[in-house]
């Protein structure tokens, strides 16, 4: 279990549903009450372009990217790596965004256990793509739980187990070549040397989702399909505290009955959030249902950001 | 002159990607729709259109044929694919996912055209940086051969892909969608980009009282958007996605 008393606040949702807007109003909410650390596992780094419209005042949070050639920097000074190791890593991070994501996720653990903030919170990748990150989440801790894989690592001082490894590796040539597959080994047996940072960090994916500190905050917009809600609380099974947002929510709005095309648009939002609602409480009848109103967006500059962290 | 016999369709999430790569099955049925995700069928609902043709993939089935080709040996290899260990070295292999769809894509559209509702921008992007990835880390084996016929296919005949961009008014996903031409530009220069906007929204005719809450979404949105995507060329223009 984790020890630190940090909450841990995951903002998901599709692509396009204003999530890293309320990454950010979160963020500066939560600033009020204490040290505020971002982080953001979505490859668009799309929050990093935000912060610059977030106005000044309201800058009361650190935003930080995850990137894996800083997790290689601080193994390297516990145990030097070869050389080449280092080249064929960063090729590995540059061009493999899987790779990356198993990194990040990495360094996500051993952020969260080391922090004192008062919260942290992340930036998730739009959902489609979490469904891959809770895929990684399960990979990973279910590689690291393997009897054989740690049988392997606790022994990986014995030479025979080690030469024995290198021949079952050999199979892999057949699939990247001898090189490849010669560095891939290199690469793992001086992993081995951090095999128990990775499995405690790998040990704490799940808590890091269900536990008592984690918060949920699952955002939607009125066109958001209720199929979506429904996979959503399946991949968030065992998680305590949910809560959904319903983002650019019309319902306040007396959209005038006329036929043009903005009016017809209007009253098909308020239809599908009025569906929306009734679909999620009869649902998850438990679930915490918000909404923040719909406002003229688009233009990402400074002013429009102040008005929606006010609003 | 080739015709196009895949089109992939990506942008920014949340643009109306699963959307557009409909109207471009509808428009010529002969394509068959191909995605990664299940939202086809709620799209379809919410348009209340009937369900084309798709085809969801099984990336654990793509991952076992793709071990049984390489092993060859195909008593050893089914033991492998059923061993939990290696079954879970494959779920983590990285952007092996990636170089089979592609590798599937490619193939099946030598006999069905495929329209491709892929992912968002990053990971859209991922897909085409497998290969060149593969091709720089890897100097042989399986994977590799993968990676060359794939970089084969895109480079020595662009005339068979396509690539249609969708975009919002917003300049989060215009940066986004220049962002993704950029890139696949870099690595494919001749496959055809289009662009495509939708939900372009127009001022009512009715002119509300100015008091009233929403009068600046009725008329100042419009006028902004117009100036967002003005000196930008979209071959497609999409109604405000609200069917009449």
């Amino acid at each position: 279990m984790m020890t630190s008393k940090t909450q841990r606040h995951f903002v998901w949702g599709r692509g396009g549903v204003g999530k890293s807007h309320v990454v950010l109003k979160l963020a500066q909410r939560q600033a009020q009450q204490g040290n505020v650390s971002v982080l953001t596992l979505d490859p668009s780094l799309r929050l990093l372009d935000l912060m610059n419209a977030v106005p000044t005042d309201f800058r009361t949070f650190e935003v930080l990217p995850l990137k894996p050639e800083a997790l290689f920097e601080e193994f390297d000074r516990l145990a030097p790596a070869q050389p080449h190791l280092k080249t064929f890593y960063l090729q590995m991070v540059k061009s493999l965004q899987q790779f990356r994501e198993y990194l990040q996720l990495i360094q996500l653990c051993r952020f969260i256990s080391s922090s004192s903030a008062f919260s942290v919170i992340v930036d998730t990748p739009p959902f489609q793509e979490s469904g891959g990150l809770m895929k990684s989440m399960e990979s990973l801790h279910s590689f690291f739980h393997q009897t054989i894989v740690q049988w392997a690592l606790k022994t990986s001082s014995n030479p025979l187990l080690q030469f024995g490894m290198k021949k079952m590796f050999e199979l892999t040539r057949l699939f990247v070549g001898k090189r490849a597959s010669q560095s891939v080994f290199d690469l793992l047996t001086w992993l081995t040397h951090h095999s128990e940072s990775f499995r405690q960090a790998t040990d704490h994916l799940k808590d890091l989702l269900t536990s008592d500190l984690s918060y949920h905050h699952l955002i939607v917009t009125p066109e958001t399909p209720l199929d979506f809600v429904s996979k959503a609380m399946t991949y968030l099974d065992g998680a305590k505290h949910v809560e959904v947002i319903i983002n650019r929510s019309c319902l306040e709005y007396p959209f005038p009955d006329h036929q043009d095309s903005f009016s017809r648009e209007m009253h098909l939002q308020i239809e599908l959030e009025r569906k929306l609602r009734e679909g999620i409480s009869k649902a998850f009848p438990q679930v915490k249902v918000s909404s923040l109103s719909l406002q003229l967006m688009g233009d990402d500059s400074v002013e429009e950001m102040r008005q929606f962290l006010q609003s | 002159m080739k015709r196009p016999q895949l089109k992939f369709v990506s942008g920014k999430g949340g643009v109306g990607k699963t959307f557009f790569s409909l109207h471009l099955q509808r428009q010529d049925p002969r394509f068959c729709l191909a995605e990664l995700t299940s939202s086809l069928k709620s799209e379809c609902e919410k348009w209340k259109h009937p369900t084309p043709p798709s085809d969801r993939v099984s990336q654990k089935d793509l991952a076992e044929a793709f071990l049984r080709r390489t092993l060859k040996v195909g008593l050893i290899s089914q033991w492998i694919a059923e061993n939990k260990l290696f079954q879970n070295l494959l779920d983590l292999a990285p952007n092996l996912t990636e170089l089979l769809l592609l590798e599937q894509w490619t193939q099946l559209s030598e006999e069905t055209p495929f329209v491709v509702d892929a992912p968002s921008t990053g990971h859209f992007i991922a897909l085409f940086e497998a290969i060149h990835g593969a091709r720089e880390l890897f100097e042989s084996g399986s994977l590799r051969s993968i990676a060359d016929e794939l970089h084969h296919f895109f480079s020595a005949t662009p005339e068979k892909t396509e690539i249609h961009i969708v975009s919002l008014p917003e300049q989060s996903s215009l940066i986004e969608s220049q962002e993704i031409e950029d890139r696949i530009k870099a690595l494919y220069p001749k496959i055809k980009i289009y662009h495509v906007l939708n939900k372009r929204h127009f001022a009512p005719e009715n002119p509300p009282p100015l008091k009233e809450p929403w009068h600046s979404l009725a008329f100042k949105r419009p006028l902004l958007e117009e100036k967002r995507i003005a000196g930008r060329t979209f071959e497609t223009v999409l109604p405000d996605g609200v069917p009449s």
